[in-house]
């Protein structure tokens, strides 16, 4: 009778002395894995993704269990059905890996078992030639110049297992905002005004600059006919698309079908003749081809993955790849250009104009500073990422240490540089957008919401560089407007007074879609299959209007400005597997109905 | 407009500088009135060059150096003050490109199909117009200047490696590429197809502008070269002009500008490339260190701060009468040692600005060489790989001539002038159909 208690307390002891070792060492472990990942802390993926956020953590933790449980741990799948499974593909396609379907793995597809895996599907030298791609692509921590070791990612497939212990002590307790609270300065009506007369609008007019599509004075834009057909058909005039138009006021105009996969964001440049998009390959679309030769458009690839931005004076584009690359405009307007590599002496390629990722790029008015701005980012991969066009599981990427990154591009008399980074801590901030100008900032911001992080708005900043007398330059940002609406990423107009963006379809945003309540059935349809519209905010007026109207399962998406204030976005059609390049010219007419003096 | 205005603070030669508020140009934002076209040099200078002694007499060819930059650096004569410069009124690319639309979109879609020629009284129309802003004010040399300016910084940075310098012209350059614009253009599409074209001849008192800019201040120092005998015999024993020490010049020390947010900016390098009679005067200005030192101490005795810190290097044609030549005791004493020492090189001339001829071997190149090249399709890569393998290709007459006479940024770099043509012959093709 007695040796029992004695061994309950022998064994109760050794419980009571092994736990805390047990919680030290998953303690130490978690530390370990916060360091090399960057949890709370700079580390392998803190540069471009929010490693303060739990809700990233815990949905890289989902998508890895959910890789390992139904594919790789799963016996009755052969080695090349089980990456097929993870990569979410059939059989009969080509196998591509994309890091929204990883997770964690992201970080571990060199190591095993992954890359055994990869061996006992394709064979060691395909495996290697496919490693080599996932590289340069896919495997995490992208352009690093190490990835994880073999012990560094077992602590993080341990750490995943116990479900991401010590999570709390790794992060702060949150502290940011809770709701939107509107306001616009009245200071950014001299601004308006201002950049009214001389923005980068005014400039490239006066500069004689061609628009694509116009006539020479600009005044009739796409209505260019061949054998008595549009080129550039208005949706009203195509039975499929026409609901598009929100307001049948306004000209939405197909630019060019797309057959191209794209990933990720698009641009063009100032003229709007070149649209940019990244994927595997990248390219960028010439649409003078749709006029100079009806049987082809032509697209020249480019050797980068994504995030294409042009400089607003029609000068250059900066695209990234394993580096950031910068090259003149003129390469794209020789007609002889049909593949880029970066090679060529019309660009810029080195260490010293690396950008961090989803940079949005502008150019000073008088001679000083290219800009480009950065930041935290969410990361849309264009109406395939599940976890942003579904309305119940929004990837926030907000966090409490999320830092703005002012990066000026210098040319200094011999080479491109990037000058000293100017960092500012923008807590819940992120999708930076920069005014063509450089002097207007814009952020979403995000907060925690009856227990959940949610879009709460955006916060517009004025930018100033200041030189001191020693000749330092820095530059300063003021708060000058939060508007509350919904929406991701946005893009400026080229004189500085609208904002564009797009954002995926809610449960709450019925009326300012147009429909008498939540529960009519067209708006169900869109809540069910996803749609994502455009929304136009006139800082002049100060109102915000709905652009688009997109069927189930069509995605409106990555608008921005051209210069003389046509918006050009991709169109998705999920059913049809189409991407369709599109311009509407809302903005064009608001400038007419709301003439600023 | 609203294209602010902006002031120099400078003039040049006569004026006493030395303290920042008289060498910087700064952009003030008060009305101003300038009515010129652009500033042609004067006829005194065209007369002064005897073709003859410039291919006989090395110290000539410095002395109409030094001539060419006094009146290139004359202050134009202005009510307003302070001044531009002669070259700071000069065209750009700009200026081409909007000056060509204006007068090709006037030709109407059948002259435009049947590339009909520009009248001279359209052409003269064009050269007025664009002296004028769209107010009808008369601004025409303070907006050609602001308008390089505000470009400045932006077209050097699209430049990228090897071609940081920006291209200014005369009236003569900008008449013969609005006069010729249809055969420039054949010469381009000839060119895009990978084919060669007929050389072209500019008209004589043509003259071009290369000019290059270095920053300091906010982390930036302007690199410094000596140039003394002793020291470009070195320079040339290296691979490429290699700078001595980096540093902040003093106010009188260079001609500076600071732009509107704060950058200052050195004008470190001139090239002015004349056509006398039917040849080429080539001649570079660098900014030095200390005045009137080596390739400046034959500068004449009227030069000021902060123009005496500037040297310059000269050669015609490919004459080089260093070969027959004695050195002159006359001549000051330093130019005495540097000719000496390129009597001593194969060719017997040499003429290389440290700030524009970068690139291995560059240093020991003389303009002609390598422009003689002008409007072949060598990409910089290809340039620098002769110069770095096949040097004496780039030092002596070649078999073949390029087809630009001289004038590599016709067709070549990030921003060639002839684009100014395209843009508008191209924008016109692709939409007149359609009208």
């Amino acid at each position: 009778m007695k040796k029992i208690p004695l061994l309950f307390w022998v064994f109760g002891s050794l419980f009571l002395t092994i736990e805390p070792l047990l919680a030290q060492d998953s303690f130490a472990r978690a530390e370990r894995v916060a360091n090399v990942l960057g949890i709370g802390r700079s580390g392998a993926c803190s540069s471009c993704h929010a490693m303060n956020s739990e809700q990233t953590l815990y949905r890289w933790a989902r998508v890895y269990n959910k890789g390992l449980n139904r594919c790789i741990n799963n016996q009755a799948l052969t080695a090349k059905e089980k990456l097929y499974c993870l990569s979410g593909q059939s059989l009969d396609e080509v196998w591509q890996l994309k890091p929204s379907t990883l997770g964690f793995w992201s970080a571990g597809l060199h190591l095993n078992p992954m890359k055994q895996l990869m061996q006992d599907a394709f064979g060691a030298e395909q495996a290697q030639i496919i490693q080599d791609q996932l590289r340069m692509t896919t495997t995490m921590p992208l352009r690093a110049q190490s990835l994880l070791t073999e012990a560094e990612f077992q602590d993080v497939r341990d750490w995943v297992d116990e479900d991401l212990p010590f999570l709390d002590e790794l992060l702060s307790p949150y502290q940011g905002p809770t709701q939107c609270e509107a306001f616009l300065s009245p200071d950014m009506q001299s601004h308006l005004q201002s950049m009214h007369e001389k923005g980068w609008q005014k400039r490239n007019k006066d500069r004689g600059m061609f628009m694509f599509g116009c006539n020479a004075q600009s005044e009739h834009c796409f209505e260019q006919q061949r054998q008595g057909q549009d080129i550039f058909p208005d949706v009203s005039r195509l039975p499929d698309l026409a609901a598009w138009k929100a307001d049948s006021n306004s000209q939405l105009r197909v630019l060019a079908d797309l057959s191209e996969e794209t990933q990720y964001w698009i641009r063009s440049s100032a003229d709007g003749r070149f649209i940019a998009f990244g994927g595997s390959p990248s390219g960028v679309v010439d649409l003078q081809s749709r006029l100079t030769d009806p049987t082809k458009t032509r697209i020249i690839s480019v050797n980068a993955y994504y995030d294409p931005g042009f400089f607003p004076d029609d000068s250059a584009f900066v695209f990234q790849g394993n580096r950031t690359a910068i090259c003149s405009n003129s390469l794209l307007k020789n007609p002889n250009t049909r593949m880029i590599d970066f090679s060529e002496d019309a660009c810029s390629v080195s260490d010293e104009v690396q950008l961090p990722l989803y940079q949005a790029v502008g150019a000073s008015l008088d001679g000083a500073d290219y800009l480009a701005a950065t930041g935290d980012f969410l990361s849309d991969i264009g109406a395939e990422n599940p976890f942003i066009r579904s309305n119940q599981s929004l990837d926030l990427n907000a966090s409490p240490r999320a830092r703005l990154l002012l990066q000026p591009l210098e040319y200094d008399g011999q080479r491109w540089i990037r000058r000293t980074t100017q960092a500012f801590d923008t807590p819940w901030e992120l999708d930076w957008g920069l005014a063509p100008s450089n002097r207007l900032l814009i952020s979403r911001f995000e907060g925690r919401v009856e227990g959940d992080m949610k879009h709460l708005g955006y916060q517009l900043y004025q930018l100033t560089k200041n030189v001191s007398s020693g000749g330092l330059a820095q530059y300063s940002k003021n708060m000058v407007g939060r508007l509350c609406f919904d929406g991701l990423k946005v893009g400026f107009s080229f004189d500085d007074r609208f904002i564009v963006s797009y954002g995926y379809i809610k449960p709450d945003q019925f009326a300012l879609l147009g429909y008498a309540s939540a529960e009519d059935p067209e708006f169900q349809a869109r809540l069910r299959e996803g749609t994502s519209n455009l929304f136009l905010f006139d800082l002049w007026t100060q109102k915000l209007h709905t652009l688009t109207h997109m069927g189930p399962g069509q995605f409106a998406l990555f608008p921005h400005f051209r210069s003389d204030g046509w918006i050009y976005f991709m169109a998705y059609d999920q059913k049809a597997g189409q991407r369709r390049l599109m311009a509407i010219d809302q903005a064009i007419m608001m400038q007419k109905t709301s003439p600023m003096p | 407009m609203a294209r602010g205005l902006f002031i120099i603070g400078m003039s040049l030669l006569c004026l006493s500088c030395g303290d920042e508020n008289k060498s910087q140009l700064s952009f003030a934002t008060h009305a101003s009135t300038f009515d010129q076209a652009p500033i042609e040099l004067q006829d005194s200078l065209w007369q002064s060059a005897s073709v003859d002694t410039l291919t006989r007499d090395f110290y000539e060819q410095r002395q109409m150096g030094w001539r060419l930059w006094a009146d290139l650096l004359r202050t134009i004569p202005s009510r307003q003050t302070p001044n531009l410069m002669v070259w700071q009124s000069w065209y750009g690319i700009e200026d081409l490109k909007i000056i060509f639309r204006h007068l090709y979109e006037r030709l109407g879609r059948v002259g435009r199909h049947e590339r009909r020629a520009f009248t001279e009284t359209e052409i003269m129309e064009a050269l007025q117009w664009n002296s004028l802003d769209s107010s009808s004010k008369a601004l025409p040399a303070q907006q050609r200047w602001e308008r390089w300016l505000d470009g400045l910084d932006l077209d050097e940075k699209r430049s990228t490696v090897g071609s940081m310098e920006k291209i200014l012209f005369n009236k003569e350059a900008l008449l013969f590429i609005v006069r010729n614009y249809q055969r420039l253009e054949l010469c381009a599409r000839e060119k895009q197809a990978g084919r060669d074209c007929l050389s072209l001849s500019w008209p004589v008192h043509t003259v071009f502008l290369k000019t290059a800019w270095r920053r300091s201040e906010e982390g930036f120092l302007v690199d410094s070269f000596a140039t003394d005998a002793k020291a470009l015999a070195m320079q040339w024993g290296k691979p490429q002009w290699t700078r001595d020490e980096a540093y902040e010049p003093l106010a009188d020390q260079s001609y500076f500008i600071r732009s509107r947010t704060g950058q200052k900016f050195h004008l470190v390098g001139l090239h002015a490339s004349a056509k006398f009679d039917e040849r080429w005067f080539w001649t570079s200005f660098w900014l030095g260190k200390d005045p009137q030192q080596d390739y400046a101490s034959d500068q004449p005795q009227d030069w000021s701060s902060p123009w005496q810190n500037y040297r310059q290097c000269s050669i015609f044609d490919w004459s080089q009468p260093l070969r027959e030549q004695d050195i002159d005791p006359q001549w000051p004493k330093p130019i005495g040692e540097l000719a000496e020492k390129l009597k001593l090189l194969n060719p017997a001339h040499w003429c290389s600005n440290p700030y524009l001829e970068v690139g291995v071997n560059n240093q020991k190149t003389q303009c002609i060489g390598c422009h003689q090249y002008a409007g072949f399709d060598w990409s910089g890569k290809e340039l620098n790989r002769r110069l770095q393998d096949n040097l004496p290709s780039l030092l002596a007459p070649g078999e073949q001539q390029g087809p630009t006479d001289a004038i590599w940024s016709l067709f070549s770099g990030p921003s060639p002038l002839i684009f100014a043509v395209l843009d508008s012959i191209d924008y016109f093709d692709v939409y007149d159909p359609y009208q």
